[in-house]
């Protein structure tokens, strides 16, 4: 996520598995959350429905990010 | 006719030094623009450019600055477009960062959004942005703006589209505060070697960096070349 989002004076440490990503907690914005989900895509084949209410709950922190991959990857990395 | 302004405040930067500038305490040469007046999570959405307009910008207005933009710039953030190009080219998909910032005036739309700048923003596609973007902030002035920032930068093609030819130019970006008043002289001159001053110096490349070191210098006046007319710049 650092490097798909050059967040480069932030390291692992710095990021909350469980504090929001976006607004009052990292700090990530829309754009972040498109790139985030091309990154999804291109790293475990993962195709979002932007439509669908699990994908608020999956951006909502790293570990839940971290839930969507382990369930619904297609690449293995 | 002749159109008077003032230069109040200026800077710049370049990537290394450029013969003839060296003397010029406001212009500053390093490897990479200094970063340290933009905050991280601005500096995500910048890169070697617009890091270094970010820089220049931030130096000349204040948060909530009221102050009008004007940007000039040939190709603007170039590389940008280029790598949404060749990610469609490879049926990849296209980054939204990239996609999002792959307009000519993504620059100054971004650093005004982290500043909260209201003023309104130009932009110019010139290949020599100096003159067009001190017209474009005179006329500014004239619709009753106190002052304008003017940035211009601009850097070499990527290697892909660029002509055998082509000069390969150095990386720069500066700022200059056009205020009203009537320390410059700006004028057209139309048959340049009949009415330009033996002393001239004219700006055969880099000139915006040229004009702010010519501010501080003890020269009258300076001629610049443009669109096969040439401009005379002097001091009252």
């Amino acid at each position: 996520m650092i490097q798909a989002l050059d967040l480069e004076d932030i390291s692992i440490d710095d990021i909350s598995d469980t504090d929001p990503l976006f607004h009052d907690g990292l700090g990530l914005d829309s754009i972040d959350a498109l790139e985030i989900g091309v990154a999804l895509q291109k790293k475990y084949g993962i195709k979002l429905n932007p439509d669908s209410d699990d994908v608020k709950t999956y951006f909502s922190s790293v570990s839940q990010l971290a839930k969507l991959v382990e369930l619904n990857r297609t690449i293995e990395g | 006719m002749s159109i008077s302004f003032t230069v109040s405040e200026w800077s710049g930067w370049t990537s290394v030094p450029i013969k003839g500038l060296e003397g010029s305490s406001q212009l500053t040469f390093s490897d990479s623009p200094d970063v340290q007046n933009i905050p991280p999570m601005l500096r995500r959405r910048l890169n070697l450019l617009g890091r270094a307009c970010a820089s220049e910008i931030l130096q000349h207005c204040a948060k909530d600055d009221d102050i009008p933009l004007v940007y000039a710039s040939r190709h603007g953030d170039i590389e940008r477009t280029l790598s949404v190009l060749q990610e469609l080219a490879l049926e990849q998909p296209v980054s939204p960062m990239n996609f999002s910032l792959a307009v000519h005036n993504a620059i100054c739309g971004v650093v005004s959004i982290h500043q909260g700048l209201k003023g309104n923003i130009s932009t110019i596609a010139a290949s020599n942005g100096l003159v067009p973007a001190l017209l474009e902030a005179c006329g500014l002035i004239e619709e009753g703006n106190d002052r304008v920032l003017c940035i211009i930068c601009d850097t070499s093609t990527p290697e892909i589209y660029r002509d055998r030819h082509e000069a390969v130019e150095q990386p720069f970006a500066c700022c200059f505060i056009v205020t009203k008043g009537n320390a410059l002289n700006l004028e057209m001159i139309p048959n340049a070697s009949k009415q330009i001053p033996d002393d001239n110096t004219p700006f055969l490349n880099y000139s915006a960096l040229r004009f702010g070191a010519f501010l501080n210098s003890t020269s009258t006046s300076a001629s610049l070349p443009h669109n096969n007319q040439h401009w005379m710049i002097s001091k009252n």
